[in-house]
Order: structure tokens, then sequence, then C-alpha cells
């Protein structure tokens, strides 16, 4: 595999709902296991992208390879297909369903029981709180714990790209903690990660690189420990607490 | 799999074949009448859970499956005029069934593709205004005999009554709903259609061909709830517009459904069986009062138990099982 075409590439993505422009020619890339940030406000267009790139936005224009091939416009059950795996902002776990279940719904692919199994086994390596607790309904896990099962699902389906949205909303820091280390892992394990956060400290001390997003742009780019010595981001992202 | 693909335990099996049994012999000690009660059960609770094959575990609720029971019933009824009269009526009523399962198919594929894309309410009343859009062609052109009604021939087998004869094909159609309710459920579209039912984006995300295992479940929906319009259509022996294309079916659909316990199997039935009973007999003197009576009952089981009698005795059985297990 050639070494520009391999990881995520998107280039100049344009998209609109309706008539109010989101998204204005947004590129960037995530090599192969690595770790880059997205960062941006409130409605900078952080959520758009992440949808966009796994499948359930159309690009009005714009390219979006993964690995060397394209997946703009595809359908986000064959996106997911190619290794490109979501974690939507907002932990959305089915509630009424046990956690093991929800787990299983992330190797929905996987037509290999013994490979479904083995997963089931490594996640619950990972998240030993899920495996004390798999028999429960997913909706009566903590907001934490409900951020964890959302990411493990999203193991669950072997992904390559894992693109996780704002896993650190409205979590308690404590937890939040135990999430970034575990981004780590995932990345030791060879997949990439594309975080988007609005957490800005803690995901650019993770990231190798970042990207700022503001009304739809990239506005700023850089590697993360340089982005978070920069006077623009320490005003504008990491506040006052310094 | 936790839910989803555990053996069905034995009871199960034992108190079905029981049942079965009892279903079989009941049409020969009971009433004409009680029979008649007994087929309306079996017609319209076993078409319950056909409903339930898409709105049982997603959120579209069709209100106007009485498109494909009245699409059935005509389909079948029409065609039987226009075969050969010679050939006997078992004959034509299996042709009929053929030709209306064959139509319902393209009926629910050609209305799933701008229908399914709707969500929630939209769905509904899309549905709803289907129903009554092929209620108004079959009253509006001649040729459908759709206001001044036309005769299905009688089918007679020897041995049996009227009434005993289409309890059963009744039973074989229910029992044909039941399977296939059961398979689904069982089967990874069951548990991509429960997915959807939580969360149709997330489902997408997770891989699950939303758009394709909406489509498999109307259709075998709608076309369940065909073959119950022909058999019903033969049942009655003289059908119009106004009796097959009823609104009130619809509704009662979702109704045994709220009432029982949706997504299980026994819900519907359970909830079938007491509103047939409680409107036809115990108010069957007061014809304009059940109408009042079945929107009352589904106010209150929405309001007080959204999962219906099913939904209430499980709750009532984790309950002691948790006091027997000292738990609070």
């Amino acid at each position: 595999m050639s070494a520009p075409t391999a990881g995520l590439v998107l280039e100049g993505i344009d998209f609109a709902y309706g008539g109010a422009r989101a998204l204005n020619g947004v590129s960037l890339s995530v090599p192969p296991a690595s770790i880059v940030a997205l960062l941006g406000s409130n409605g900078a267009g952080k959520s758009t992208t992440a949808k966009v790139i796994a499948g359930a936005l159309r690009p009005v224009r714009g390219t979006i390879v993964f690995d060397g091939q394209s997946i703009a416009g595809l359908p986000s059950h064959q996106v997911m297909r190619r290794g490109v795996v979501l974690v939507p902002e907002g932990r959305l776990v089915f509630a009424q369903m046990t956690i093991q279940d929800n787990l299983m719904m992330g190797a929905y692919k996987e037509n290999r029981r013994s490979r479904v199994a083995a997963l089931l086994e490594q996640n619950y390596t990972t998240f030993p709180r899920l495996k004390e607790r798999r028999h429960q309904l997913a909706g009566s896990l903590s907001g934490g714990e409900q951020q964890m099962l959302a990411i493990a699902r999203g193991l669950m389906a072997e992904p390559r790209l894992l693109v996780l949205d704002e896993p650190s909303l409205g979590i308690m820091p404590k937890l939040v903690q135990e999430i970034f280390v575990l981004i780590r892992r995932i990345v030791d394990n060879g997949m990439s990660i594309l975080l988007i956060e609005q957490n800005a400290r803690a995901s650019l001390e993770l990231a190798g690189y970042a990207y700022v997003l503001e009304k739809g742009q990239i506005i700023l780019q850089g590697e993360g420990r340089q982005l978070l010595a920069d006077e623009f981001v320490q005003n504008a992202y990491l506040g006052t607490d310094t | 799999m936790d839910a989803f693909n555990g053996r069905i335990p034995a009871g199960i099996w034992g108190l079905s074949a029981v049942l079965l049994a009892a279903a079989v012999m009941l049409p020969f000690m009971l009433s004409p009448f009680q029979i008649r009660l007994a087929q309306q059960i079996l017609l319209f609770g076993g078409m319950a859970v056909a409903w339930q094959m898409l709105g049982g575990f997603t959120n579209y609720w069709s209100f106007g499956h009485t498109a494909f029971f009245g699409l059935g019933a005509f389909a079948a009824g029409l065609l039987a005029q226009q075969l050969d009269p010679s050939l006997s009526v078992a004959v034509k009523l299996a042709i009929g069934t053929v030709f209306a399962i064959g139509l319902a198919l393209v009926a629910a594929l050609a209305i799933a593709i701008p229908v399914l894309n709707l969500r929630g309410i939209y769905f509904a009343i899309a549905m709803l205004a289907f129903a009554e859009i092929l209620a108004e062609i079959t009253k509006t052109f001649d040729a459908f005999h759709g206001t001044s009604g036309f005769p299905l021939p009688a089918l007679l087998v020897p041995g049996l009554t009227k009434v005993q004869l289409f309890y059963f094909l009744f039973l074989l159609l229910f029992l044909t709903n039941i399977a296939v309710f059961v398979w689904l459920r069982r089967s990874r579209i069951g548990m991509g259609l429960t997915c959807i039912g939580q969360d149709e984006d997330t489902a997408a995300m997770l891989g699950i061909p939303t758009e394709r295992y909406k489509l498999v479940a109307f259709v075998l929906s709608a076309v369940l709830t065909a073959i119950g319009g022909v058999l019903y259509g033969y049942s009655l022996g003289f059908i119009s517009t106004g009796s097959v294309f009823r609104i009130d079916i619809s509704l009662n659909l979702i109704l045994y459904t709220m009432l029982g316990g949706i997504g299980t199997v026994a819900g519907p039935i359970i909830g079938a069986a007491l509103m047939i009973v409680l409107t036809q007999v115990v108010l069957g003197n007061l014809l304009d009062l059940h109408m009042m009576l079945t929107g009352a009952v589904l106010i209150a089981m929405v309001i007080l138990a959204p999962k219906g009698l099913m939904g209430l005795a499980r709750k009532a059985w984790d309950r002691r099982r948790g006091a027997a297990e000292g738990r609070p």
C-alpha cells in the first residue's frame, strides 16, 4: 500500500443542511495507527464531519478515501464494512437491550460465532466493568459506562479506523480519564482514531496531529503538542484554567 | 445471544401442543355462535401477529393494514368470477390465494419505497391514506363492484359445517403467522429490526441494512394479511368495499397488540380474545357502545401499561421472584 493513500483522507468536503452550509471545503487525513483530534466549539461542524465520514450524510462535494478506496456517498452499513466505524455522539446504546446484546450487535457483520465469542471475550478483558453487568439492560448503566459500552460496541466491528464523537461529553472527570487511557490502548493495537472533542486539553495531549474546525472550515492544524502551546488555541479552547 | 437465539423452553412447546389440541377439538364441542367467536379470535389475533412483524419490532406502525386485507379479499373474489365455472371452489380458492399473494407482494413493494422512508407518525398517516385510496378505487370504478358488492363461491367440505370449515382455515393461517413471526424474531433480521426500533440511525451505523430489513418485514406482514382477506371474503360469501376495507380492522390489530403486549406472540392473541369476547358477548346488545369502549381501552393501556398485559404479567412475575430471592 502506497504511503499517501493509506488511512483516511478527506478532501474539499462541502455539506449543507438544506440551505444552511455546515462544512466548507474540509480536508483532513488520519494516517494508519495514529490518533488525530478534531477540535471545535459547538456548531462548528464536528459531528457533521463525523456523519459524513460514516456515510450517514452524503457530502455535496469532495472526496473521502479510505485505504485507497473512495467511500464518499456509500451507505453507512457499507462504510463500516470497509473498516470505518463511528461511535456517535450522545452514547446511543440500545437502552432496552442487555449489555451483551448491545455488544453482539456491534459484531453484526460477523457471521462466525466463534469469532464473535472471541471478540466479546477480548472486549470484556478491556472493559471488565461491562462483563460484570453483561446481562443488565444498557439503559441501567451510568453515562460514562454507556460511553464505554458504545466504544466497546464499536470495537466489536473490528474497525481499522474508529471515529469517536465527543466521548467525554457529559461524563464525570474520573471516567473521562479512564476513557482516554482506553483510547491510547486501542491505538497501541494498530487501529487509528479520529477523536472529535470539545475537551481540547486532553485530546491534544493524546493526539499526534490535530485540526481545529470553526464554522465549517479548518482554520488551524498542527501537531498536538504544538497546538497545545498555540496562543489562539489557548485563548479559544483551553480557557483560563491554565 | 442472550435474548435472540436461546432455545425455546420445553414448557412452551408443551403448552403450545396442549393449546393446539384444544383448538382442534373446540369446533366439535361449541355452538355455532361460539365457533364464530373463536373464528374471529383466530383470524384477527393471527393478523395482529402479522401486523407485529413490522410494528412490533420497529416504530413503524401501520394504521392501514386493512388495505392489504381488502386487497386480498377483492383480488380472490373478482378472480373467482373470471375463472372457469366448472372448477371446484377449493381450486378457485387456491388460485385466488396465490393471486392475492402476488398482488399484495407487488403492492407492498410499490408502496414500501415511498412510505418506509417516512418515520413514526408520518408512516402511520401514509398507510391510513393508502388504505383509503384503495377503498375509494374499489368504490369508484364499476369493474370492482365495490359499492354494490359481489358474491364469492361457497366452499363446502363434506363432514364439516361452514363455520367449522372456516374455523380450521383461519386456524391454519393463525399457525402460519405465528411460525413466521417466531422465525423472524429469532433471525438476524429480527435482531436488526429490534435495533431499528430502538434507534434506526445507530442501527444503520452498526452495519444493519435497515432499508432491506424494513422491506422484508413489511412485505411479509402485508402478504399474510392479504391471505387473511382472502379467507375472510370466502367465509362471508358476499363482500363489498364496506365489509373488507374497514378502518376498524386496522385499528383493532393495533389495539389487540397493545392490549396484550407488543413484541410477544401471546400478547396480540390474548388481546384479540379479550376484546372480541368483550365487545361481542358482554356488550353484544349495545352495538354503538363497543367502539367507544375500544377507544377507552386503547387510551387506558397506552397510559397505564404500555407493554400490555404480558408486560404487567412479567413485571408481577419479576417482583415475586425478586421477593423470593430477598431482593427489595
